[in-house]
């Protein structure tokens, strides 16, 4: 385990300081670190690691596990990545933004928001964005419950309208 | 057949004014657009020549698939083209939507938006297949119009 002394460190801290709301952390492999942890502190995680030197958020994945939704936010210092996950129910879909932490985030919490149906609390107001205008509401194409089939007969019938 | 007419069909086939545009394509059939107008290839022998605005372009060359959100911008742009105006189809997703077909986000082909004067297929295409398009639209059009001054 000698070449994964960083990874070892940073995996101590994190786990030290976020004991109440870490759920997982692991390393998979060297400068591969995983946390899963609740949405409230997620926040606080990230700019935890922005201090820590990890400052560009790559970008954000967006997932759907059937009952939950959520993101994977990676961060990384050029060399290793850090990747972040966050759950949230299907029921009541909400996140916050990472805005004020990494400013970059705004286009992709846009896509979470347009491709998942994710409420991104602080995302200022804007129209559909890797959407076109006028695409149905309340339909996110990403999602698992989506059928192709059926999505592409509603848009093409609006088209004709 | 008047002096002017004559000498507007004369610019009109000696120089060929194109304006590139990418309706959603994954960039491969760009750079070979670009690598029909740089020097190895060099289609600006033939007088084609880019240009940055649609006002200014005959040919209007679309390359990707046509999506959804691309779908009213591509019309808005074919309309502010001055007549008579002619649109090639580059590769194999303009002609007919390609691996893309049957995406949520994507419409189809390009003849599903505006009418097309040549289909060029290749994914991406050969640099001589847009010259070879280039150089068939050029003599397709000169034909008409000898016909046409025959006719008169």
């Amino acid at each position: 385990m000698s070449d994964l002394i960083k990874e070892e460190e940073l995996k101590k801290e994190v786990e030290e300081k976020f004991q109440n709301s870490l759920t997982e952390s692991n390393i998979t492999r060297k400068n591969r670190i995983w946390f899963t942890i609740n949405s409230e502190k997620a926040i606080d995680l990230m700019s935890f690691l922005k201090e820590k030197g990890y400052f560009h958020l790559s970008t954000i994945t967006g997932f759907d596990e059937g009952e939950n939704l959520g993101a994977i936010y990676h961060i990384t210092d050029y060399k290793t990545i850090v990747n972040v996950r966050v759950k949230t129910p299907k029921s009541n879909p909400k996140l916050a933004s990472v805005l004020k932490v990494f400013s970059v985030a705004e286009s992709f919490e846009r896509e979470l928001e347009d491709l998942f149906g994710i409420t991104i609390e602080g995302l200022p107001q804007g129209r559909n964005y890797p959407l076109p205008e006028g695409f149905p509401k309340g339909v996110h194409p990403l999602r698992k419950e989506v059928k192709l089939e059926e999505l592409i007969d509603k848009l093409n019938k609006q088209e004709e309208k | 057949m008047k002096l002017k007419d004559k000498i507007i069909l004369w610019s009109r086939l000696k120089s060929p004014w194109i304006l590139h545009f990418n309706s959603g394509a994954c960039n491969g059939c760009d750079i070979e657009v670009v690598d029909a107008l740089t020097p190895k290839y060099d289609v600006e022998r033939f007088g084609l020549v880019l240009k940055a605005t649609p006002r200014h372009a005959d040919v209007l060359v679309v390359s990707g698939p046509v999506t959804r959100q691309q779908a009213k911008r591509l019309k808005r742009i074919y309309d502010q083209m001055p007549e008579p105006k002619f649109v090639l189809a580059v590769g194999a997703c303009a002609c007919s939507g390609g691996v893309f077909d049957g995406c949520y986000s994507v419409l189809g082909g390009l003849d599903k938006i505006i009418p097309v004067s040549a289909y060029i297929p290749g994914c991406p295409v050969r640099p001589e297949a847009i010259i070879d398009a280039v150089v068939k639209l050029i003599t397709t059009l000169e034909a008409q119009n000898k016909k046409k001054v025959i006719s008169k």
